[in-house]
């Protein structure tokens, strides 16, 4: 079982390089310029209202740009100004009835500019109440706004050394490993659902569901894209302590258990929610960061309405698609493009439906040259051949493609299904794994979609794909073959 | 004829332990019985000592690696095991062809015996050793016998004339030694505490209990403290077989743990022994039946003594002796249970039917490693690493390495070592000093000795041998070019290794993965470079990215870096490992006040600190709302906001820091607002009322404005 772990990692970590020329014909990679001697660790990006774009930057700025498609992208023809600094460890920001949102360590700051000088002067606390306890595994990420107006964020869980001087919160740092959520009108974080580890990014779909995203490691098996909504636990034990408060929308399971696999946390872990969408580890990269619905129109391409994650160790982004089975969502993950110039943290769109990404790798490493910065994908207007879709269907699955396609030899896709161990040690491997039965390969007139029937379909386990060499009836080569679909439920 | 025997009197959940002892004395029927009371205080329940005791003689990779129903052709080797372990061959010798796989480990030295052990307690472990300590590998050799107490009395003479001076060790700290007990690496082998709550284990879940037997330490409270530290951290000296290995504890550190295992009970009495009344037999005579009960066999005492021949052991019936039901005076009784008779039987079987399986180096290594039990903590191919409950006891001492999980706590995987270190760096590992580079992890590696090592130098290689071999070009033509363009991949810009690892005496900017200072003395440059070139494939696991996939210079950036670090002296540091940067946020430069967030000494977690041109200093402890600090001169250095990954709190720069009075009535704070003078106010409620509160320079100290719902009031603030 090990050994087929590795022969995936293999053969993954080979392929993620290939693309780069491919990549290029889809989407152009623009690199901006930033302000000499600062270290541009973009962490949050927002559209503000008149077409700026603000940018938060670790180190505890927020700078305005003021033609973020500019092209060459210079200093000088972005058009840099610093807005608000001084804060701490911004790692989210968000723009809301025309406001600006950052997240710090320990609050949420509202920024305004009173006196309309161009510069912050009021840096109101619009939410506040987690514990800090000053070890440095305590990231807090967001904000983002719910539908009805309310506030919600993520908090890693802690990890690493507290310091005496953060008083009762060195003891015990309150609803760290939780979503929390800020009723409107309210400036008091309280939890709303549980179980994460470092979950780096979180945002909306575009019915206005909440999504996050979370990190490999204890109790996180690989990166999982979960949809938070209240009361909602996700597996990692050490958020558990806040359950039993009284305040608290998570019922604490009787009793955790350590070495399940997912499938069967399902059952036996009370308000255990398994993630909508697993990333397999390595082969989609090690670390997902910020997720961001595209809602562009099509002017970014094919994937309207899908969601795009960013991938840290691979500088890069990784897409998923979900649908809704048995009421909850799950779906698919396909890869995107990596090889970035550092790893991304923060994504987002711009109004000409260029992708937007902030990346800083301080702290761990990753692909590329630079450890911070900010580069766009430019949509070169060429479409790719993609899986656009992959869909879970009465006893198979359907591929939707981009654009038509001529028949292959479907006989020669690899496909197995496997599932992961929830445990206090670091990660999981595939466990369980099993070679999928696919037969009754059948594709449209059209050309566009592929069913499949599948002999051995199994809940609670991700379904992992690589389709043969297949190309569009105009010629054009499928961009990535490998996708990966979490069946939690079967239709 | 049987005694009735008093009931000891000691609390509850020792009851059971108590019970299996009786049964055990009760196999010894015509002994006069009487037990001594062990006085135990309540918190030794929880005590490594009350472990689940184990009733036979316990080998813990036999018993890891051994199930009742595994096949035979699995079995065997669980028997060739045991009849190493249990230094079977010592008696019957095995054939030439055999032995050097199943040579008997040395037993334990007895020089000196006498000054560590009161002679009841010789008494006691000599007449029925697995009554004193369940699960000892010592077999049993008196059965109650007529004669047998005088036996046993003149060994115990013998045993206790042997007198050596142990040398003076540091009172201990047993709060302390119990601390290390659990972290450096004794619970692979030995019971955990179970009042010891290993820190990973989330408050919402229960300990998990190993599921595999500890291997005894009964007799931690037997022997005089000072030489049970001695022991401790001499473990090769009293045992050479290396069984129990050194953990390279200092002398405090040996102290701070026989502290805590020495429980200090009052010392069992063999009240039988008094009312045996067994006239002194003298040194002489015990020195006799030391050599003719086979004692020499496996003990060194004084100086070798040869001993009484037995059957070879190709010759044996192995439905006799030793491995019949029981055992008269003479013949060793190990309490072997099922599944060991059925191991040794088949592996006597085995060496009868002629001479062993060729083994491979690999094999060899496997067979070591397994004698020594390195499985209890390492993964090798596979095999072995310490079981979840015994894992979670490992820890890391440094927080910023948490993140590396299981690679910050558990030693490292052991799959192709012998292709990946030195000849060199694996002496220092084995039996050296100064091989460790992860001192982030608090397990140690221990010291086996060299002579139950130094066969790996030649195995390992052998065995981890890799076919092709991966080529790599260290010549170092052209060195001065390559080490420069090494040192620039070495550096943030160019692959930034040091994102991650540290250099010399400098820390990396991210987790504290190895330092890169000894990469060439340690690592074989092949090993080097095949791993650099799949990290995943080379070693499983590693968090290490794959850099160098897909790129074209890749040989020559790996041969650079090599150079690079070979040439390490004289060279200069890579970029992003210093900083030349200033990261002091300077006031009086700007002409502006600065607004500083983060964690600051004297104002917590959720401090905002404030610095004026003119020389004076704030710091704002939003949670407590209030001022909580001021000082003069220098503001603060943003460095670890602006650089750091683990975002240690800072100090202010200045002088003169004083502490300001706590606040009272319930406070809110609300954020703050900056005046066009740079000047911030805070903004806060006070039992509801809406606060602004401003701190303003003036007269080498502050002036305090404070309007609470429209009305101000101002104080001076001078120290």
């Amino acid at each position: 079982m090990v050994k087929a772990f590795l022969g995936f990692l293999i053969t993954a970590g080979t392929g993620l390089m290939l693309h780069a020329q491919e990549q290029s014909d889809y989407y152009r990679t623009v690199t901006l310029e930033t302000p000499a001697g600062v270290n541009f660790e973009a962490s949050g990006l927002a559209m503000l209202p008149d077409g700026r774009l603000a940018v938060s930057l670790r180190k505890g700025d927020v700078w305005l740009i003021q033609n973020p498609a500019a092209e060459p992208p210079s200093v000088k023809s972005l058009g840099y100004h610093l807005f608000a600094s001084g804060m701490h460890e911004i790692l989210g920001l968000d723009v809301h009835d025309g406001d600006i949102y950052v997240t710090q360590r320990s609050e949420v700051t509202r920024l305004r500019d009173t006196d309309k000088d161009g510069t912050a002067d009021e840096y109101h606390t619009a939410s506040k109440g987690w514990g800090v306890s000053g070890a440095y595994h305590e990231y807090a990420y967001g904000p983002v706004f719910d539908r009805e107006g309310n506030m919600h964020n993520t908090l890693n869980c802690s990890m690493g050394k507290t310091w005496a001087g953060a008083g009762d919160e060195a003891k015990h740092p309150l609803w760290r490993g939780w979503s929390v959520i800020t009723r409107k009108g309210g400036t008091t974080a309280t939890g709303f659902s549980a179980g994460f580890r470092s979950p780096c990014g979180i945002g909306l779909n575009a019915e206005g569901d909440i999504f996050g995203t979370d990190q490999q490691g204890n109790w996180v098996p690989t990166s999982p894209v979960m949809h938070i909504r209240e009361g909602a636990f996700f597996g990692h034990a050490e958020s558990l302590v806040d359950a039993t408060r009284p305040d608290s929308p998570v019922k604490p399971p009787a009793r955790m258990l350590d070495g399940l696999t997912v499938a069967e946390a399902v059952t036996r872990i009370r308000g255990y929610c398994p993630p909508a969408v697993w990333l397999p580890y390595v082969k989609f990269g090690q670390s997902t960061t910020g997720l961001r619905c595209d809602l562009t129109g099509g002017k970014f391409g094919p994937f309207e309405r899908q969601m795009f994650i960013g991938e840290f160790v691979l500088s890069g982004v990784n897409r998923v698609f979900l649908e809704k089975v048995g009421g909850e969502y799950q779906g698919a993950c396909f890869p995107f493009v990596s090889g970035l110039q550092s790893a991304v943290l923060t994504l987002n769109f711009l109004p000409d439906g260029s992708m937007i990404v902030g990346q800083s790798n301080r702290g761990w490493n990753s692909y590329g040259s630079r450890s911070f910065g900010l580069q766009r994908l430019v949509p070169t207007g060429k479409v790719p051949l993609e899986i656009h879709k992959l869909e879970a269907i009465p006893g198979g699955f359907r591929f939707t493609f981009t654009r038509p396609v001529k028949t292959a030899d479907w006989s020669k896709t690899k496909a197995q299904s496997y599932t992961y161990t929830l445990t206090a040690k670091y990660g999981s491997p595939e466990v369980n794994p099993q070679p999928l039965q696919l037969s009754g390969w059948q594709i449209s007139d059209d050309g566009l979609s592929l069913t499949v029937k599948c002999g051995n379909l199994r809940a609670g386990h991700v379904h992992e794909f690589e389709l043969p060499e297949v190309s569009a009836q105009n010629g054009l080569p499928l961009w990535h073959r490998l996708c990966a679909y979490t069946l939690n439920r079967l239709p | 004829m049987t005694q009735e025997v008093p009931m000891p009197k000691t609390k509850p959940n020792r009851h059971s332990m108590c019970s299996l002892e009786l049964r055990a004395w009760s196999f010894l029927g015509h002994w006069p019985l009487f037990i001594g009371h062990l006085l135990l205080a309540s918190p030794l329940t929880a005590h490594p000592l009350q472990a689940e005791p184990v009733n036979h003689a316990y080998v813990f990779t036999f018993d890891q690696f051994n199930l009742s129903e595994d096949p035979d052709e699995h079995v065997v080797e669980g028997g060739h095991l045991l009849l190493a372990e249990l230094s079977c061959t010592a008696c019957h010798a095995a054939p030439e062809a055999w032995r050097e796989r199943l040579a008997p480990k040395p037993g334990p030295n007895l020089a000196g015996v006498g000054s560590r052990l009161d002679q009841d307690q010789l008494w006691l472990f000599i007449r029925s050793p697995q009554f004193r300590k369940k699960g000892t590998q010592m077999p049993g050799l008196f059965s109650g016998e007529e004669g047998d107490a005088a036996r046993v009395e003149a060994l115990v003479e013998y045993l206790s004339s042997l007198k050596q001076e142990t040398p003076k060790m540091p009172a201990g700290d047993g709060a302390h030694g119990k601390e290390l007990y659990h972290k450096v690496g004794c619970v692979a082998c030995h019971e955990p505490g179970s009042d010891f709550r290993p820190a990973k284990v989330p408050a919402a879940m229960d300990v998990e209990k190993p599921g595999n037997a500890s291997v005894p330490i009964a007799f931690a409270d037997v022997y005089d403290i000072n030489s049970l530290a001695h022991f401790l951290q001499n473990p090769l000296h009293y045992r050479p077989s290396g069984r129990m290995p050194g953990l390279r504890l200092s002398d405090q550190e040996a102290a701070d743990i026989a502290a805590y295992l020495h429980v200090g009970r009052q010392p069992e009495k063999a009240v039988e022994r008094a009312a045996l009344k067994t006239p002194p037999q003298g040194v002489e005579k015990g020195r006799q039946t030391f050599q003719a009960m086979g004692c020499t066999h496996c003990h060194v005492s004084e100086t070798r003594m040869e001993g009484r021949s037995h059957p070879v052991l190709a010759s044996l019936n192995t439905d006799k002796g030793c491995l019949s039901a029981s055992q008269p005076t003479g013949v060793p009784r190990y309490d072997l249970n099922d599944l060991q008779k059925r191991a040794l039987k088949l592996a006597i079987s085995a060496v009868k039917k002629g001479g062993p399986p060729a083994l491979s180096a690999l094999q060899k290594v496997d067979w070591q490693m397994t004698r020594l039990n390195c499985y209890a903590c390492h993964d090798r191919n596979g095999k072995g690493g310490p079981e979840d409950p015994r894992a979670q006891y490992f820890t890391s001492n440094d927080g910023s390495a948490e993140s590396l999980g299981e690679l910050a706590h558990l030693p490292p995987n052991l799959d192709a070592a012998g292709r990946k270190l030195t000849r060199g760096w694996l002496e220092k590992i084995l039996f050296g000093e100064g091989g460790g580079v992860r001192p982030y992890m608090d397990a140690r590696m221990p010291d086996f000795g060299r002579d139950q090592t130094a066969m790996l130098l030649d195995l390992l290689p052998e065995a981890d041998r890799r076919e092709p071999p991966v080529k790599i070009d260290v010549s170092g033509l052209e060195k001065h070019h390559r080490a420069e363009l090494g040192r620039k991949l070495v550096g943030m810009t160019g692959l930034a290794c040091v994102g991650c690892h540290g250099l010399k005496d400098r820390k990396s900017l991210g987790p504290p993965v190895i330092r890169l200072t000894h990469t060439v003395e340690r690592l074989q440059p092949e090993y080097f470079k095949e791993l650099l070139l799949n990290p995943q494939a080379t070693q499983p696991g590693t968090m290490m990215p794959p850099m160098f996939i897909g790129r074209k210079t890749a040989d020559k950036d790996v041969e650079s870096i090599w150079t690079y670090l070979k040439e390490l002296e004289g060279q200069p540091l890579p970029d992003g490992l210093i900083s030349n940067e200033d990261f002091e946020i300077k006031p009086a430069k700007t002409g502006r006040p600065a607004v500083f967030r983060s964690f600051i000494e004297g104002a917590g977690t959720h401090a905002i600190g404030v610095g004026f041109p003119a020389g004076v200093n704030a710091a704002f402890d939003s949670v407590q709302v209030r001022w909580a600090i001021v000082w003069k001169g220098r503001f603060l250095d943003a460095m670890s906001n602006w650089q750091s990954r683990d975002m240690p709190p800072i100090k202010p720069l200045g002088t003169d820091v004083k502490e300001l009075p706590s606040a009272s009535g319930t406070r809110e704070f609300q954020g703050y607002r900056i005046g066009g003078d740079g000047v911030p106010t805070m903004l806060y409620t006070l039992d509801g009322q809406p606060v602004e509160d401003t701190l303003r320079p003036s007269g080498g100290g502050f002036e305090r404005i404070v309007t609470i719902n429209g009305k101000t009031t101002k104080e001076a603030i001078s120290w």
